[in-house]
């Protein structure tokens, strides 16, 4: 079965469709959540919910452009629009502007160690740098995506970097600590 | 290796490049359990219909136990013609009125004509047994006299007796003839066997007659009530320009959309021509606000629009019109950005329980039937959602404040039928119904109307 006959089952609420996409998207979407998401149990929700949308808006899919795309952006809107609703987009009072290179000394780290840090920033770091930086939106589409200006998202960003990279030089000193002691 | 410096974008975006990871299986149980759950929720229409369902059963019992009364007191009509005339003269309206008083005349000035022939019968038989010396034929003549007493009080009962009285004569005239004694009496005889005839003549008029009223009564009594089941698609809009939400949308584009009522009718035949219906049916509307741009307020909202309750859920949105948005540049960090706010468009839902009260006149009253319809109807509010539409979100935003609970329309349409049979009419009624008040405070200019085609078939019984 092509992917245009699976979504075309799913467009007629098929449940037997629907698992096969869920099947054939779950891991790819379930890596989104988890980027976007303060942990697992979260993330876990946000798929939850993303496929219900999922599966309730696939009948304005138009088969115009990728369908992977189409399923993260439904999954991104949905983590999102939780934030909106929980308010969670208030501004910091100075704006860092500068798009400042933040560089790190140990490149040699795993992902699940990486996904740990991203997921423990605050709420709107954490949006602004993997919607800029993992899934290549531009500040402009994020200003609008979180209702914020561009400067608000250049300065979160470079907020986010600086963020992780004292997390991970920390981590990596205290571990440094530990092994010498 | 250790000290290469990395740049950190870098290094997350080569990380997480493939990253990919397997959701614990109960993610799904949970999804399908909840798509179980919307199926079921889809599914929850039916009881409304059961519930309409038991209402018109409960109504058809209740009009069919009452229609089975008056039948039983209306067979009667024969027996006591004169007590069903002032009851027909009751039920029946002005314009079958003069038709009953004409059979009345007639049935009385029949009856009145043939208790004067059964007294003179009677006269002429008694004249005439008293003249004979057989008893036999006294016997069998004063038996006729009682048969056409009897005729003035049952009909058929005198229909049979009356063949007797044929039965009798010949065989009473034989026994005159053999006897040959009673001269004087065979002249009578013929005379007397004429006014047998003469009586069962008028009894035929009768009969005829008191068929006619039953027929008559019958065939009015077929036609007084009927149920009608009906669906319609009906199409909600405006007769004005402005917004049900609020002024600001005034100049948005905006549509209509087509939904579905259902219900049943219940009517009255007044007169041939004229019923009167009632009824109750559901019916949904929906109307959408193209062009509303939404943003999240991360200043905290400042501009909601009054007259929508927001949901919890929505309390963090700003909604507002893309073609006038003050709202927008009330935010220094927006000003330029008005523009870059998401839009899509606004839905507004009704859902009502209607009852009509509805006249219907029938102007060409053939197999093909072409009516007027006009009436109100009283409109309870069911259901109230204001929403947020486009292609990748859909939010319930809360329900409009300045809906009335209960509403009232007038109703005019033109009402098509055929006749399929005596009992059952297929009926296409296009109406227009005009909604009076649908608004308790700041209508936004919004006149709203109802136009739908409804469709159903007509019980008759």
């Amino acid at each position: 079965m092509s992917l245009d006959q699976l979504i075309e089952l799913c467009k007629q609420q098929n449940r037997k469709g629907q698992e096969e996409l869920y099947k054939l998207f779950s891991r790819k979407l379930y890596s989104v959540c988890l980027k976007y998401s303060r942990n697992q149990a979260e993330a876990e929700d946000n798929l939850h919910d993303s496929f219900m949308l999922i599966f309730d808006k696939i009948g304005t899919y138009n088969f115009k452009g990728s369908f992977e795309g189409w399923l993260k952006r439904v999954t991104i809107n949905t983590v999102l629009q939780k934030y909106r609703e929980k308010g969670t987009f208030d501004v910091l009072p100075n704006h860092l502007e500068n798009d400042i290179e933040v560089e790190i000394e140990q490149p040699d780290i795993s992902l699940d160690y990486l996904l740990k840090c991203i997921q423990e920033l605050p709420d709107r770091y954490r949006l602004s740098f993997n919607l800029y930086v993992l899934d290549g939106y531009s500040h402009k589409e994020i200003s609008t995506m979180l209702g914020i200006s561009e400067g608000t998202s250049k300065s979160n960003l470079a907020r986010a970097k600086m963020a992780l990279r004292n997390k991970i030089e920390e981590d990596t000193l205290n571990k440094k600590a530990n092994s010498v002691s | 290796m250790m000290n290469e410096k990395k740049n950190i974008e870098r290094l997350f975006q080569e990380k997480f490049k493939d990253f990919e990871e397997t959701p614990p299986a109960q993610v799904w149980d949970s999804i399908n359990a909840s798509l179980d759950k919307k199926a079921s929720n889809k599914k929850k229409v039916i009881p409304i219909w059961w519930k309409l369902g038991g209402v018109a059963a409960a109504l058809v019992l209740l009009f069919v136990a009452g229609s089975v009364y008056l039948n039983s007191t209306q067979t009667n009509i024969p027996t006591s013609t004169p007590i069903t005339d002032t009851e027909q003269t009751k039920t029946e309206s002005s314009a079958e009125k003069e038709i009953i008083v004409n059979n009345k005349e007639v049935v009385k000035t029949i009856t009145s004509e043939k208790e004067a022939n059964s007294q003179t019968v009677e006269g002429t038989q008694k004249d005439q047994v008293a003249s004979t010396n057989s008893s036999v034929a006294k016997n069998t003549i004063s038996n006729d006299v009682y048969a056409s007493k009897d005729k003035t009080t049952n009909k058929i009962l005198s229909e049979n007796t009356s063949a007797v009285t044929q039965n009798n004569t010949p065989e009473f005239s034989e026994k005159v003839d053999n006897n040959n004694a009673i001269v004087a009496t065979e002249k009578e005889i013929p005379s007397e066997e004429n006014n047998s005839n003469k009586k069962s003549i008028l009894d035929v008029v009768e009969e005829m007659n008191a068929e006619e009223t039953v027929a008559f009564t019958e065939k009015t009594k077929v036609n007084r009530w009927s149920i009608s089941p009906n669906v319609a698609p009906v199409y909600y809009n405006s007769l004005s320009k402005g917004s049900p939400i609020s002024n600001d949308f005034a100049s948005n584009s905006k549509e209509g959309k087509v939904n579905m009522s259902y219900g049943i009718n219940l009517a009255y035949n007044v007169s041939n021509r004229l019923s009167i219906r009632s009824g109750v049916s559901n019916v949904n509307m929906s109307y959408n606000t193209n062009s509303v741009s939404y943003s999240p307020a991360i200043f905290g909202v400042s501009n909601r629009i009054s007259t929508i309750d927001f949901n919890k859920t929505a309390t963090s949105l700003n909604v507002a019109s893309t073609e006038s948005s003050p709202t927008m540049s009330a935010n220094n960090d927006f000003q330029a950005k008005a523009e870059e706010t998401s839009t899509a468009s606004m839905q507004q839902e009704l859902g009502y329980i209607e009852v009509p009260m509805e006249l219907k006149y029938r102007l060409v009253d053939k197999r093909f039937g072409v009516n007027i319809i006009g009436g109100f109807s009283s409109l309870f509010l069911t259901n109230n959602v204001v929403s947020l539409q486009s292609d990748e979100l859909a939010t319930d935003l809360g329900e409009a404040n300045n809906i009335n609970d209960v509403n009232f329309s007038t109703n005019i349409g033109l009402g098509v039928d055929y006749q399929v049979s005596n009992k059952l009419l297929f009926n296409l009624e296009p109406m227009f119904k005009y909604q009076l008040n649908t608004f308790s405070r700041e209508d936004g200019g919004f006149s709203p109307y109802l136009l739908g085609v409804y469709t159903g078939l007509s019980f008759r019984f």
